[in-house]
C-alpha cells in the first residue's frame, strides 16, 4: 500500500517536485532561525543577534509556511480524481486520509536530512556577514544543537497534517459519487466557513492598519509586513471572487478580438470559466508582488522620510538585511509562482487536446496560451498591489501625515517586470510541451 | 506494513451461495440541485431484488439508472427512502461502515470504467481486495483476466487499451472478489456482440452457480434478455416490470416508452 502512496508521487512528478521544495524551504528556513536563536543563547551579549534573527525569522518562517501550505492543498487537489476513485472502489474515508497524511510526511521526512544542512550553512554564512558587518559580536557561532532541525521538521510535519486534513475535507466526506462528480466540475464557490474565515481575516488587516499607523517606524514596518502576509491569506481564502472580477475586467479587450483566428476570445471565455482555477494561479504571482511591493515601500518611504529629517541616518547595513530579505521573499515567491502554474498548465492536457481534436489549429492554441499566461500574470500584478495598498497607505501615515507612499521606481519597476516575465515564461514552457503531447491518446487515456 | 492498518476483511462468501441478502428499496427519492432549480432524478422507487436474481434495468438517457444503480450499490444518497441489503439499512449506516460493507459485499462495474490511470491491469483488478487489506491471489488475477478475455494483460497500463478492453478491466475488477451482489452499469456498452455476449454469460454463470445477485442496466434489449427480469424506467420512475421476456418482447416495449 505504501506503494500506491509513492505511486500517485510518481504520476505527478511536477506537482511533487514542486511541493517537496516548497517543504524543503521550510524545513531549511526553520532550522536556520532556529539556529539563529540558538547562536544568540550560546554567545556573550547575543540579544542584538536574538533581535535580528527573530524581526527577520518570523516574517520568513510565516511565508515559508504559507508557501508549504498552499503547495499543499494544490497537490493534493491535484490527485482529487484518483482519491474519489479509490472511494468508488470503497476505500473508506479514513484510508483516503492515511494515504495524504502518509504522503505528506513522508515527503517531509525524506526532504528534511538536506533542508538541515541547508538551514544549518545558510545559518552559518548569515551569521559571518552579520559579524563581519559588526551587527553581531565577533565570537559568534552557530552551536551544534539538534534541537533546531528536530523543531523544524516537527513543525512543518504539523502543519503539513493540519494542511492534509483542510485540503482532504471534501473528498473524504459525502458519497463516492458526490466526490467523483466534485471532481469533473470545480465550481468555483467557496464555502460559508471559507468565506467567513476569509473575511474575519479581512477585518483582521483592517484592525492591524488602524494600530499601525500610531506605531514607531520599527513596529510600522513590522506590522505592515504582516499585514500584507494577512492579506494573502485572505487572498488565498476569498480568492476565486476577486480573481473572477480582475480577470474579467482585464479580459475585456481580449474578449474584442473574437473575430477571425484569434486565440483572445477562447482564453478569456476559459479563463472567466475557470475562476477557481485561476484564483490558485494567481494567488502566488500575487504573493510575489504583493509581499515586494509591501517591502520597497516601507524600505523607500522609511529612507526617503529619514533623509529629509536626518539626512545620514539610514546605514548602509539596514539596507543590506532588507535586501537579504526581499531576496529570501523573492525566493519563496518564485518558487510557488513556478509550482503553481507549471502544475496546473500540465494538468490541462486533456482540455487542449480536446481542442486540438475538435479543430483547433495548434497556432490557435499557442495563441490561446499566450493570452492566458499574460492574462494571469498581470490579475496576479493587479492583486498583489491591491493587496500591498492598504497597509502601504497605513505605513505611510505613520511617518508622515501624506497617504501616499514613496516607492523607487527604478527598484520597484524590475520586481513587476520581473514577476510578469516569470509566470509568463513559466506558463508558456509548460503549456507549449503540454500541447505537443499526442491529442488522440492523451484523450483516450483514462 | 500496511499503509491502511489492519482493516477487518469480512469473509468471501462461500462458493455456491445459498442464502443471500434481499435488497429491498422503498420510497427512494433521489433530487440534485442544478443551476436554480432542481432535477428529480428518481421520484419514488420501490422495488425488491431477491437473492441470486439476475435483473435489467432499461430506459431512455437520463431517466435515473444509473442515479438508482449509485443508490442501491451504497455510492450515493437518496434525498429520501431506505434501501436495505438483508436486515442492514444501509441509507443509515455512516460513510466508513458503509465502504467497509460495500467492498465485501458488493461489486459495480461503472459506466466510465474508473480505472485508475496510474497503475497496471493486473494492480486494477486487485485494488479492493488491497484496500481490505487483503491478499492478493495471482493465479486468480490471471483466471479473471482469461474470463473477460485479458489474458496476459496484466502488466498493461488502462491508458493504452482500447475503450471495450477497458470496460472488461472493470468487469474483471468486479468479479475478482467474488461478491454476493454485483451491479454493472452498461457492462457491455463498448463492446462488439460477441465480446458482449461472452460477458453476460459470464454473469449469468455467477448467478447460477454462485447464486450472486446481479442487477444490471443497459441499452441493448439482446442484453436484457439474458436477465429473468426487465425493469424499465422513464422520469425517475419504474414503469414496467417484466419477467423472462424475450429481445422482441423488450424492444416492443422500450418502443413504447417516451
Ligand atoms: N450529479 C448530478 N448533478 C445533477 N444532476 C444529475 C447528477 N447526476 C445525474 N443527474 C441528473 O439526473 C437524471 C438522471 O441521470 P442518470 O445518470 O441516472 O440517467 P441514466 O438513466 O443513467 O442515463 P444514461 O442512459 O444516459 O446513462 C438526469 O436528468 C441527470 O441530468
Ligand atoms: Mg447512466
Amino acid at each position: 500500500m505504501i506503494k500506491m502512496a509513492w505511486g500517485a508521487l510518481r504520476t505527478r512528478p511536477a506537482s511533487f517536485a514542486g511541493l517537496a521544495t516548497a517543504l524543503f524551504l521550510a524545513v531549511s528556513v526553520i532550522t536556520m532561525f532556529g539556529s539563529m536563536v540558538a547562536a544568540a543563547t550560546t554567545t556573550e551579549g547575543g540579544s542584538d543577534l536574538a533581535l535580528i534573527g527573530g524581526a527577520f525569522g518570523e516574517i520568513a518562517m510565516i511565508m515559508a509556511m504559507f508557501v508549504a501550505v498552499t503547495t499543499l492543498g494544490f497537490a493534493i487537489r491535484g490527485q482529487y480524481r484518483d482519491l474519489a476513485l479509490l472511494r468508488t472502489v470503497a476505500a473508506t474515508p479514513r484510508q483516503v486520509r492515511r494515504l495524504v497524511r502518509f504522503q505528506v510526511a513522508g515527503l517531509i521526512l525524506l526532504v528534511s536530512p538536506p533542508a538541515w544542512a541547508a538551514g544549518a550553512v545558510a545559518a552559518r554564512s548569515f551569521l559571518s556577514a552579520l559579524v563581519d558587518r559588526g551587527l553581531a559580536p565577533a565570537g559568534a557561532i552557530v552551536p551544534g544543537n539538534p534541537l533546531p532541525p528536530l523543531i523544524a521538521t516537527l513543525a512543518t510535519v504539523l502543519v503539513g497534517l493540519l494542511a492534509a486534513v483542510f485540503a482532504t475535507w471534501r473528498i473524504s466526506r459525502g458519497t463516492p459519487s458526490a466526490a467523483m462528480a466534485g471532481t469533473s466540475a470545480e465550481t468555483g464557490r467557496i464555502g460559508w466557513f471559507r468565506t467567513l474565515l476569509g473575511l474575519i481575516v479581512v477585518g483582521g488587516v483592517g484592525v492591524l492598519c488602524g494600530f499601525l499607523v500610531g506605531q514607531e517606524p520599527d513596529e510600522a514596518a513590522q506590522a505592515a509586513l504582516l499585514g500584507a502576509l494577512a492579506s494573502m491569506v485572505a487572498l488565498a481564502l476569498l480568492g476565486p471572487l476577486p480573481a473572477r472580477i480582475v480577470v474579467t475586467l482585464l479580459g475585456l479587450p481580449l474578449r474584442l478580438l473574437r473575430g477571425g483566428e484569434s486565440g483572445g476570445w477562447l482564453a478569456a471565455v476559459n479563463t472567466r470559466g475557470h475562476a477557481h482555477r485561476l484564483s490558485s494561479a494567481v494567488v502566488p504571482i500575487a504573493l510575489l508582488v504583493g509581499l515586494s511591493t509591501t517591502f520597497m515601500v516601507i524600505t523607500d518611504t522609511m529612507r526617503h522620510h529619514m533623509a529629509g529629517v536626518l539626512p545620514d541616518a539610514v546605514s548602509d547595513d539596514d539596507v543590506w538585511l532588507r535586501g537579504v530579505e526581499v531576496a529570501m521573499l523573492a525566493l519563496f515567491g518564485t518558487v510557488a509562482t513556478l509550482n503553481t502554474l507549471i502544475s496546473l498548465t500540465t494538468a490541462r492536457k486533456r482540455e487542449y487536446a480536446l481542442l486540438t481534436l475538435i479543430g483547433a489549429t495548434k497556432r490557435q492554441l499557442v495563441r490561446m496560451l499566450a493570452a492566458e499566461s499574460v492574462l494571469t500574470a498581470l490579475t496576479g500584478v493587479v492583486l498583489g498591489v491591491a493587496i500591498a495598498a492598504p497597509v502601504s497607505i497605513a505605513f505611510a501615515l505613520s511617518l508622515t501625515d501624506d497617504p501616499v507612499p514613496y516607492v523607487s521606481m527604478g527598484d520597484y519597476a524590475p520586481i513587476l517586470i520581473g514577476a510578469v516575465l516569470l509566470a509568463v515564461t513559466a506558463e508558456m514552457v509548460a503549456g507549449l510541451r503540454t500541447i505537443a503531447l499526442d491529442p488522440a491518446t492523451t484523450v483516450t487515456a483514462p | 506494513m500496511s499503509l491502511f492498518g489492519n482493516e477487518q476483511v469480512y469473509g468471501v462468501r462461500p462458493e455456491g451461495g445459498g442464502a443471500g441478502r434481499e435488497i429491498r428499496v422503498r420510497g427512494l427519492r433521489r433530487e440534485f440541485k442544478r443551476g436554480g432549480g432542481r432535477v428529480h432524478a428518481l421520484q419514488g422507487v420501490d422495488v425488491t431484488f431477491a437473492p441470486g436474481s439476475f435483473t435489467a434495468v432499461m430506459g431512455p438517457s437520463g431517466s435515473g439508472k444509473t442515479t438508482l444503480l449509485q443508490c442501491v450499490a451504497g455510492m450515493d444518497r437518496p434525498t429520501r427512502g431506505a434501501v436495505h441489503w438483508g436486515p442492514t439499512e444501509i441509507t443509515r449506516l455512516r460513510e466508513h461502515k458503509l465502504a467497509r460493507l460495500r467492498r465485501s459485499t458488493v461489486g459495480f462495474v461503472f459506466q466510465a470504467y474508473n480505472l485508475m490511470p496510474a497503475m497496471t491491469v493486473a494492480e486494477n483488478v486487485v485494488l479492493p481486495t488491497r484496500l481490505m487489506g487483503g491478499r492478493v491471489d495471482r493465479a486468480r488475477v490471471g483466471r479473471v483476466l482469461t474470463q473477460v478475455g485479458l489474458g496476459g494483460c496484466e502488466k498493461e497500463r488502462p491508458g493504452r487499451l482500447s475503450g471495450g478492453q477497458q470496460q472488461r478491466v472493470a468487469i474483471a475488477r468486479a468479479l475478482y472478489n467474488q461478491p454476493e451482489i454485483l451491479f454493472a452499469d452498461e457492462p457491455t456498452g463498448a463492446l462488439d456482440r460477441n465480446t458482449g455476449r461472452e460477458i453476460l454469460r459470464l454473469l449469468r454463470e455467477g448467478v447460477e452457480e454462485h447464486g450472486r445477485t446481479c442487477v444490471m442496466v443497459t441499452h441493448d434489449p439482446l442484453a436484457a434478455s439474458f436477465a429473468d427480469r426487465v425493469l424499465m424506467m422513464t422520469d425517475g420512475e419504474l414503469v414496467e416490470d417484466l419477467t423472462r421476456p424475450s429481445a422482441a418482447v423488450i424492444a416492443e416495449k422500450l418502443g413504447g416508452l417516451s
